[in-house]
């Protein structure tokens, strides 16, 4: 139950810091990009370390599953768009 | 078969007083004939000629095309020589059926009518028009008719061609509606058939009832249908001289003596008419009349279902349509909460509803949705909110990391997109609709955000939340601080490539002054079109060169970029150089300085909170709303790239359509959709199958232009504005401010804009192409906008006072008339 809540908590800290990965493609300034990320592992860091051994699965879940969303989202998206099937009604 | 002697007459016979033998449109040419109108000689070929090559004929079964009877050649033969004994070398054939031009409905532009006809194709021209009477389109009005006339048959008139050098058609009653008691004439240069067809934006005129000029909106006329042909083998379709697009068809006196020729055919046919006319060597001739049944083309028939507000951040950019092929390929791209009607992005407000987990009524969400007015009071709707917080958790675990790259966009980096731009425009094998996809999305997540213009253009608009949580903020912090002041702290300053592209076009007028023979050229009110002066420059010129740099920055830039038909200012530079011109104009005011104006706002701001850490707040809010609001606008400087890359392709394909033989005219392209195009790229198409189609949808489009768009679709609220109360007209401030000046009302800046420093100026809508008018203006005042508009945007750049959502400013505002503009109260009035 309280790998759930890790799993929970971990959620919008996840995106935050997957985030940060992107900032290294973003940014021309890589010293900030890298600097910027630390903060975020550590951030990550300390939320594995808050839920102890037994837990960590929760926190893991919570990054893998909002990559997995975000690829299935963007990739998705495309793939509608791509193919014709996402397509505003007209009345001409 | 009956008698041929009965076949041909003369419009002059008094027979062709009865429609039933000449058709509706003859009977009313003899008719104006007989009360002294000047109508070009004719003659009919009756009903009853028809008659006898039809003599089975119906609607539902259209027959192969008769052979034409000797009789009738001869008498052809005869007809022409006598219309061409005064020296004119075409005659025009025209159908007449039973049922046209009648009280009820006209048919207009249902049946063929062919010009520059000569001795050779006259027959053939006849037998094309009868057989037009099975065409697609009639039969398609017909079947719309709710009480379809039993009359089936045609006449057909053989009529000498006036070689008109301007034409076009004046309706005694405005049919659109802008302008009540008035008459509307719509005027092109040469024959009116390129009016007609939708291929031109024609000139328009509003007449009262003294005949007097109350308003006029100048059209573009790029291309006109030749009045006298230079190789009769070759296109009639040409180009107007650079000189001649923008400039009044017709003076005042010259529109005066159209509507009174007019109002005598509605006197005469009794009641509101639309009349066909043409000027040639100075003489006034009438085409032809028919009642006012409707709107000319209908805007559409089909239902509209749900209830839709208008999405205004697009159609403040530009008020008009979007022609079918920008609507095709943009609608696989927009989100479906949307729909395109008539042209325009409509919202849905009952998605809209079921999302917001607020108590609001409809009039609020519309108001809210149209963003006019102050926010109103929300109230949270508990039932709601789990679905709302449900739907945002899962958007932003889906798409928060998009949202926390596309807040820190460096904006030196968003010349890459420029790069991509160049790489799709050059591959070949990649099509319009494959470059709007490479384009608008990414191919995969590993790319750069600089690489994506659009996506970091929609991130932009989260500083509309950020404004209103500093507002909020600033009620707690700094109650007693002057919240109008706000748009002062917003200014993004240098960065801002709209601000760059003013300054550019100031340092071409900087390097013109010098020459001042070019200035004088530039200056000069001789109607001499700039393009042709900078045309005559020697190669070496530094205005030449100042001015490819420009081009290579901006020439993707136009007026109403969105829309792939427009051409890019570097296909017809003409809006640059008027602007060029204006900046030239002596005494120009040199505006105010908008850096030392935020800094005093920020001092007063900094006074007037209290703690340090509130301040720290406030600037932490107001720095990214800056950045934001710079991001929005320099995105969009490069996402128009795409559009200008998206035309060029569709330019290239139509160039090969027009070389097989599948299309015939340049810019049809832009009025298909894009399995059309595809179809007749690949052969499963041809001309025959898209022609009627294109014409169809060329004169829906120029109809759905002249309307102001709707702002609803089934609403029980009234979403406009409060008309205006003695003189006084309301919006919404943009710009603080108060100052009087001369109205000048300019419908598209790149048609003679004339500004002078000082003028107030009344717009339908702003983009960035409008943006060189504001240094020269006192005020701006704005029909479509709101705070976040760019109108909004630039006004507060250069500390314009600015009223945006000011309904109707352009139809009742006169250029010349005193106003004073008090942009911070929300008003502006007509002094004198």
């Amino acid at each position: 139950m309280s790998a759930f809540a890790f799993f929970l908590l971990s959620l919008p800290f996840a995106v935050y810091i997957l985030a940060g990965i992107f900032c290294l493609i973003d940014q021309d300034d890589k010293v900030a990009a890298v600097l910027s990320l630390s903060w975020r592992i550590l951030l990550a860091a300390g939320l594995v370390t808050l839920a102890g051994h037994e837990n960590r699965i929760g926190v893991v879940s919570a990054f893998v599953f909002v990559i997995v969303l975000h690829t299935t989202f963007y990739l998705g998206v495309r793939w509608l768009i791509t193919t014709g099937r996402w397509i505003t009604e007209s009345i001409e | 078969m009956q008698d041929p002697g009965s076949w041909v007459i003369p419009l002059t016979n008094p027979l062709c007083a009865d429609s039933e033998r000449v058709g509706g449109k003859a009977a009313q040419l003899h008719e104006l004939l007989q009360a002294e109108f000047a109508v070009p000689p004719a003659w009919v070929i009756t009903y009853q000629a028809f008659l006898s090559h039809y003599p089975d004929a119906i609607p539902a079964r259209k027959p192969e095309t008769a052979t034409l009877a000797d009789d009738l050649r001869v008498s052809l033969q005869t007809i022409y020589e006598e219309l061409s004994e005064n020296g004119a070398h075409y005659l025009v054939v025209r159908s007449s059926a039973l049922s046209e031009d009648g009280a009820d409905h006209s048919f207009a532009g249902q049946h063929a009518t062919y010009y520059y006809i000569d001795a050779d194709n006259l027959a053939k021209a006849v037998t094309d028009c009868w057989i037009s009477l099975w065409s697609s389109a009639a039969e398609a009005y017909r079947r719309k008719l709710r009480n379809p006339d039993t009359r089936f048959g045609m006449a057909v008139i053989v009529q000498q061609m006036v070689q008109a050098d301007r034409s076009g058609v004046c309706f005694t009653e405005d049919p659109t509606g802008q302008f009540q008691e008035h008459s509307l004439i719509e005027a092109t240069w040469g024959l009116g058939a390129a009016l007609v067809d939708g291929r031109v934006a024609p000139d328009r005129y509003w007449l009262n009832r003294n005949f007097e000029l109350s308003n006029q909106k100048i059209g573009r006329k790029r291309l006109k249908v030749a009045e006298k042909l230079k190789d009769p083998s070759g296109q009639r379709l040409e180009p107007v001289p650079a000189g001649q697009q923008s400039s009044a068809v017709l003076n005042p006196q010259e529109a005066g003596q159209v509507a009174q020729m007019a109002a005598k055919a509605a006197r005469l046919r009794g009641g509101p008419q639309d009349v066909e006319w043409a000027y040639a060597d100075g003489e006034l001739y009438t085409l032809q009349t028919r009642p006012i049944t409707a709107l000319p083309v209908q805007v559409s028939t089909q239902p509209i279902e749900g209830r839709w507000v208008l999405f205004k951040p697009v159609v403040e950019n530009f008020s008009e349509p979007l022609t079918p092929i920008s609507v095709d390929l943009f609608r696989r791209i927009l989100p479906p909460i949307g729909k395109f009607i008539h042209g325009r992005y409509y919202l849905s407000v009952d998605a809209m509803q079921h999302v917001l987990p607020f108590h609001i009524e409809e009039a609020d969400l519309v108001r809210l949705l149209l963003l006019r007015g102050p926010a109103p009071q929300l109230k949270i709707d508990w039932r709601r909110l789990p679905v709302t917080i449900a739907l945002l958790t899962i958007g932003y675990l889906s798409s928060g990391i998009s949202w926390y790259r596309g807040a820190r966009v460096p904006l030196h980096r968003l010349s890459d997109f420029e790069r991509r731009c160049k790489v799709i425009l050059a591959d070949e094998n990649c099509d319009a609709l494959a470059a709007l996809h490479k384009l608008f999305f990414n191919r995969h997540p590993f790319q750069p955000i600089s690489e994506f213009a659009f996506q970091a253009n929609i991130s932009a608009s989260r500083y509309f939340l950020l404004i209103g949580l500093l507002k909020a903020l600033l009620k707690r912090f700094a109650a007693e601080f002057d919240q109008s002041k706000l748009a002062m702290l917003f200014v993004g300053g240098e960065a801002t490539l709209s601000r760059q592209m003013v300054d550019a076009i100031s340092e071409l007028a900087d390097v013109a002054r010098p020459d001042t023979a070019l200035v004088d050229a530039l200056l000069a009110d001789d109607g001499a079109d700039p393009g042709t002066v900078v045309a005559a420059l020697d190669p070496t010129h530094p205005f030449l060169t100042a001015f490819g740099q420009f081009m290579a920055s901006y020439g993707h830039r136009a007026i109403r970029e969105f829309d792939l038909s427009t051409p890019r200012w570097r296909e017809d530079s003409s809006a640059v150089l008027q602007m060029v011109r204006n900046y030239l104009k002596p005494d120009r005011s040199e505006g105010i300085d908008p850096h030392s104006l935020r800094l005093a706002t920020e001092d007063e701001l900094h006074q007037a909170i209290k703690t340090r850490w509130q301040c720290w707040l406030a600037d932490r809010l107001l720095a990214r709303i800056r950045y934001f609001i710079t991001l929005r606008e320099n995105t969009r400087h490069y996402h128009t790239m795409a559009f200008a890359v998206i035309r060029e392709k569709l330019q290239r394909c139509e160039r090969q359509l027009i070389q097989d033989g599948r299309l015939r005219c340049t810019d049809d392209i832009y009025f298909l959709k894009w399995p059309e195009i595809a179809g007749l790229t690949v052969g499963a198409m041809d001309w025959q199958n898209v022609e009627t189609l294109i014409s169809q949808r060329r004169r829906r489009y120029r109809r759905q232009c002249d309307i102001p768009p709707e702002e609803s679709f089934n609403l029980a609220v009234d979403t406009r504005t409060a008309k205006p109360e003695a003189g006084r007209y309301s919006g919404d401030c943009a710009c603080p401010g108060v100052v009087e000046g001369i109205a000048r009302v300019v419908l598209d800046p790149g048609l003679g804009a004339d500004l002078q420093p000082g003028d107030i100026l009344i717009a339908p809508y702003t983009g960035p192409a409008w943006t060189p008018l504001f240094p020269n203006a006192a005020a701006i005042v704005v029909e479509v906008g709101s705070f976040l508009s760019h109108a909004g945007t630039v006004a507060r750049e250069y500390q314009i006072p600015c009223l945006v959502d000011v309904e109707g400013c352009t139809r009742t505002i006169r250029s010349g008339q005193k106003l004073r503009v008090n942009a911070t109260a929300g008003w502006v009035e007509v002094i004198e």
